[in-house]
């Protein structure tokens, strides 16, 4: 616990000090208005040149008391349109899975990044929803059509 | 390129290596090194390194120095052949100095040095003291016991091979911090170098003295960082206490130009990551300097905008100073520390806009986020008993707050086009960081932060001073979140809601700068809770609002604080749902009405309409408003009629193309007719979703039937056929668009959860219906719908109905199914359909096992398991949830009850068989948990599930033969025992991983 709540403030602090360009992430504040370390909202921004450019899609990562050894949980809210986010808005990421590509050396940083990169780059060994997987393999421009549309609704 | 022989001579390699260095293509570049790394790699490396070594070229030289550390690094050679290498080495460094070959040479050779002393450390333990003996004497004595005291040596060095002494003792730093630090190889290398460290320091503060031999210091100050470096990553005290006398004379040399760029870097760098390896006499010498006329006249210069290198370190070199003596910058009473913050808040006051040319800002900014977050910590932790804002720190945040929004405020329109993307962008990062920091100020400062933005907002508007507005607005909106569920700064507030301000904004573009203009609209969505509050500002708010929207750049955001406005306080505005709908009625004349634009203002006064209480006039509104989406229906249908092509100017094209869509030749009519149907669509989408009643007014899920169905309005009926007519008109002459027929599902769904009656609340019977009939395409959507359908039946007052709805909807999905064939031919067909049937069964188990013929039944089952056998991931899922529900399937009716066990005893083994395959070793990783649930369900519900397991695990088709029978009868005795537990999970994993074939041992 101790370990989770030093590890985020230092993580807040690597983030000021150093985020990637149109990313915002910061912990959400409770009712008293102090800092929730353990909540983070987040923007994720569509890369430029791709089909995502110009949203900014709000992300909540939540991490668990046994941060860093466990990974973050990722949600967009409102749930994304998006073959690796499922309907709930829980993004399935491998870096993101404690069984699968975790580590505890992953900053907020790269989590974002790797989220940012999913977005244009659909994993399709691992759906997450129907709807947008089914459209991404059998239907892609109805898929394309239907993303810029979710682009232009999270226009900033 | 041809291919190069190997050489045969040791002149042939020289002529190789100066090739090398000479301008050349990157192929053969890379082919003359292959060759080197060759050479250098067979046993006759030892003798080309030295035979390059005596070579005139210092590039040919700098490659036998290169040749000596491969092969350190890649043969193993004895400790007597290792010795007359060290000699070696020594010896060329000698002669190197002696014959003055270049600095690169000699760098080569230190490295040399170290990495032979990283592998034979054992060799010459104290080899720094060996190193400055050798220098002294110009010898290759190694071999005595132990080297003299350094102190001679150090005296006696010219200042060249001090240099050279410090070179090596660099690398030795660097290179060791290289190493694994997990391996238990390299314990005793640190060991014996951390026995160094005493020399290493004498040497550093020899060096450091000698103010004549600036060369010497400024290495001096590179070693030192490096050992700084290596003693961060293991941090021992022997080294800390040998090193951190060194720091003060450092520090003294920041005031020399020539050291200024070390020094500076140093100290910046173990501030902010080793802050606790400075003494409380460290600091003060810094404090001190902070004083000095030296460093007044550094802040100066940075503060009036010389943003050079030199002068931005300074800058952050105090940012890192203050992030180490934070604690102390807290304390009010220490004097000397409250006059180092107030040089932090003129750190916000640079000349220049931030990013594009005030460098220091943003770091100066970090450091006051920072800053404040701590002194928020502190004030919950140890509450105080007043907060006083009128001395340091508090007094000084008002200054930083009122720099932010100086530092924030937009350059004129020339200037902030002629930045760069990454200066806009970073821009618009700081104004995000300065929003971050004004949250922070908020706890401590509560209503008087609102106040000071109100008035600058106030001042602002009476100066037309845009930009001045423009900030003010911002900052007061990024606090909107800190005060939404107070009213205590509602009076405050509508100092600017009830000004002149919406007026202002009213008299468009020409009057306020596009820029302030949308940042003053998002102000009204963020304060959206406040106007619940006060109604008396909601319609010029709204009018504002409504004035900007058909202006393209704001109706993005204009139409979202619409929604949010009229959404949340749709109670306040029903007496206005008339003029309401007379702004949408003109507002569809304009030319560039956006489409997302249109569908949220849509939305919006369904939500008004939707709160208004008399039914009569409730209706007549909502009919008002399907005149105008009525029109665009019947345009629709008949541009599809049309048949021809549509020219660019004419005015339907403006209604099925966005702007920036527009198309400049004529265009078949047919796609006009699918956009404008899309368009259409979506607004009645927006329009059913405005209707449903906000989710927080109460619902009795206990109810029976709600009356209100029994005693229908008519006209509401008349005008539910309407829409389900359009709704079906639609559906068959657009039925090749996928995205028409998707907003068709979406629009019927909009009307499941509600239990008031309303204009698209259909009846089951009507809905049924309207999903039965024909799909053209994507009747995977309508089963989908069908899904949501029964679901939401279960919840809602219609209850007793479902049984009946199952039993027209169950046979057509499944019918739908047998059409199919195999999942293969639709995954999502196959996935929804099985998804709906699962939930029929549990909502209805006697309708699910009585469905007629009983080959469709038996057509379903089967189905599913070549689902659940499939490779489809998401199917696969659906499978795995059907045959969990099926497998604990339970209802009070015996006759039922009976059927469903009959059907399981002759489905089990097949299921069995299925799992088994999966497990085995033919499902992925990710589809494992899924899969386990119906095996638990299996193992607990089924007496016979034991036998069924064991057969499919025997079978001849298992996927592996990587487990044994053994290995197969564990696994199935762990699965029985844990009797469906949670643990099932990881030894099903474990169990897949063995059939696999990876390395994980399948141990008990």
């Amino acid at each position: 616990m101790a370990l989770c709540n030093m590890r985020l403030a230092e993580e807040r602090k690597q983030w000021r000090k150093d985020h990637p360009f149109g990313f915002w992430a910061r912990p959400v504040k409770r009712s008293d208005g102090v800092m929730d370390l353990k909540v983070w909202e987040c923007g994720i921004p569509g890369k430029e040149k791709t089909l995502w450019e110009g949203g900014v899609f709000k992300m909540t990562m939540t991490f668990p008391d046994e941060y860093p050894t466990k990974p973050p949980k990722c949600k967009f809210t409102p749930p994304l349109f998006h073959p690796n986010v499922y309907p709930s808005g829980t993004v399935c990421l491998s870096i993101l899975n404690e069984e699968e590509g975790w580590k505890p050396a992953i900053t907020v940083k790269q989590i974002a990044l790797g989220v940012q990169d999913l977005l244009d780059n659909p994993n399709p060994e691992s759906p997450a929803q129907a709807e947008a997987y089914n459209l991404f393999k059998k239907d892609k421009a109805e898929y394309e059509r239907r993303v810029r549309r979710v682009v232009r609704e999270n226009a900033p | 390129m041809d291919r190069i022989p190997i050489p045969s001579s040791l002149d042939e390699v020289e002529q190789l290596v100066i090739k090398l260095y000479e301008p050349n293509s990157a192929s053969a570049i890379s082919h003359i090194q292959e060759v080197l790394q060759r050479l250098q790699k067979s046993p006759e490396g030892w003798q080309i390194a030295e035979g390059l070594l005596s070579r005139p070229s210092d590039n040919v030289k700098f490659f036998g120095a290169l040749t000596f550390i491969v092969k350190l690094n890649t043969d193993s050679i004895e400790d007597g052949d290792a010795r007359s290498v060290l000699r070696n080495l020594i010896s060329w460094l000698l002669k190197s100095l002696e014959s003055g070959a270049g600095v690169i040479v000699i760098r080569k050779l230190c490295s040399a040095l170290t990495t032979h002393f990283i592998h034979f450390s054992h060799l010459w333990p104290s080899c720094v003291r060996r190193m400055l003996h050798c220098l002294q004497t110009n010898s290759t004595d190694i071999d005595g016991t132990s080297a003299p005291s350094p102190e001679n040596a150090l005296r006696g060095l010219t200042p060249q091979k001090s240099v050279t002494a410090l070179w090596f003792a660099a690398a030795l730093a660097e290179e060791a911090e290289k190493t694994d630090p997990s391996s238990t190889k390299y314990i005793s290398l640190h060991e014996r170098l951390v026995n160094n460290v005493q020399d290493i320091a004498l040497l550093l503060a020899h060096s450091l003295s000698r103010d004549t031999e600036v060369q010497g210091q400024q290495e001096a100050i590179r070693c030192l960082q490096a050992w700084l470096l290596y003693a961060q990553r293991a941090p021992n005290e022997q080294l800390k206490s040998a090193l951190r006398p060194l720091l003060q004379p450092t520090i003294k040399c920041l005031v020399v130009d020539e050291l200024y760029d070390n020094a500076i870097d140093l100290l910046t760098d173990t501030l902010s990551n080793w802050q606790n390896f400075f003494t409380r006499g460290d600091y003060d010498l810094l404090y001190n300097l902070f004083d000095s006329n030296w460093s007044q006249e550094k802040y100066q210069n940075l503060q009036s905008g010389d943003f050079e290198f030199d002068s931005v370190q300074f800058g952050l070199l105090m940012v890192a100073f203050g992030d180490a003596q934070i604690t102390e910058l807290m304390d009010a009473s220490n004097e000397r520390a409250q006059r180092f913050l107030a040089g932090l808040v003129g750190l916000l006051t640079a000349e220049g806009h931030p990013v594009a040319e005030d460098k220091i800002f943003v770091p100066a900014l970090e450091f006051w986020s920072q800053f404040v977050e701590n002194l928020v910590d502190n004030m919950y932790s140890e509450p105080q008993e007043s907060v006083s804002w009128d001395t340091p720190p508090l007094s000084y945040l008002t200054q930083v707050v009122s720099h932010c929004w100086k530092k924030i405020q937009y350059p004129s329109l020339d200037v902030y086009n002629s930045w760069d993307s990454t200066e806009r962008v970073g821009f618009g990062d700081a104004r995000k960081d300065v929003s971050d920091l004004l949250q922070s100020v908020f706890t401590i400062s509560g209503q008087p932060l609102i106040s000071l933005f109100v008035d600058l907002t106030l001042q602002g508007v009476s100066n037309s001073a845009w930009a001045e507005l423009e900030a003010a607005a911002f900052c007061l909106g990024s606090l909107s979140d800190c005060v939404s569920d107070s009213t205590s700064c509602d009076d405050i507030l509508s100092k600017v809601f009830g000004s002149q301000l919406f007026d202002l904004l009213r008299q468009g573009q020409s009057v306020v700068p596009v820029r302030a203009r949308q940042t003053c609209l998002s102000l009204i969505e963020r304060y959206s809770d406040y106007f619940t509050r006060h109604a008396e500002y909601l319609p010029a708010a709204l009018n504002l609002l409504f004035s900007a929207v058909g202006d393209h750049p704001l109706a993005g955001p204009s139409s979202k604080s619409i929604y949010r406005l009229c959404s949340s306080c749709r109670a306040l505005l029903t007496s206005e749902v008339d003029a309401f709908l007379s702004q949408y009625e003109s507002l569809r004349s304009a030319p560039n009405l956006d489409s997302l634009a249109e569908e949220r203002v849509v939305g919006a006064i369904a939500s008004i309409v939707q709160a208004v209480p008399d039914e009569a006039t409730r209706l007549h509104a909502f009919r008002r408003l399907m005149v105008s989406l009525g029109t665009d229906v019947e345009r629709s249908l008949q541009l599809k009629d049309y048949n021809s092509n549509v020219d660019p100017n004419d005015p339907v094209i403006a209604r099925a193309y966005d702007l920036a869509q527009r198309p400049s030749a004529p265009v078949a009519s047919s796609e006009v007719a699918l956009l404008a149907a899309i368009r259409a669509l979506r607004c009645l989408l927006g329009c059913a979703k405005g209707l449903q009643a906000p989710s927080e007014s109460f619902v009795d899920l206990d109810a029976e039937e709600s009356t209100s169905s029994l005693t229908a309005n008519p006209e509401l009926e008349q005008m539910q056929r309407d829409i389900i007519g359009i709704l079906a008109r639609m559906k068959d002459v657009f039925g090749e668009s996928t995205e028409a027929l998707d907003v068709i599902c979406s629009i019927l769904k909009a009307g499941f959860s509600e239990t008031e009656p309303g204009p698209f609340v259909f009846s089951p019977q009507v809905i049924t219906e309207f999903l039965t009939s024909s799909w053209h395409n994507r009747v995977a959507s309508a089963i989908s719908t069908a899904c949501v359908f029964v679901t939401s039946i279960y919840n809602g007052s219609n209850k007793r109905q479902l049984p009946g709805i199952i039993h027209q909807l169950l046979p057509w999905v499944v019918g739908l199914l047998h059409q199919l064939q195999d999942p293969v031919n639709d995954p999502e067909l196959a996935q929804y359909g099985v998804e709906f049937t699962q939930k029929a069964m549990i909502k209805a188990p006697g309708t699910f096992i009585q469905l007629q013929p009983t080959t469709l039944l038996e057509y379903l089952f089967m189905f599913a398991i070549k689902m659940l056998n499939g490779r489809e991931p998401l199917p696969k899922a659906a499978a795995a949830d059907f045959w969990t529900s099926f497998i604990t399937l339970k209802t009070s009716d015996q006759d039922t009850q009976s059927a469903i066990d009959s059907a399981m005893g002759h489905l089990g083994p097949m299921v069995a068989h299925s799992l088994v395959q999966n497990i085995g070793g033919k499902a992925s990783r990710s589809e494992l948990d899924k899969l386990s649930d119906p095996l638990k369900k299996l193992v607990v519900q089924h007496v016979h599930a034991k036998q069924w397991l064991e057969a499919a695990l025997n079978d001849a088709s298992f996927p592996s033969d990587k487990v044994s029978h053994d290995d197969k009868a564990l696994f199935l005795k762990k699965i029985v025992s844990l009797r469906g537990s949670r643990a099932t999970n990881q030894v099903v994993r474990e169990f897949w991983l063995a059939c696999r074939g990876s390395n994980f041992a399948y141990a008990s």
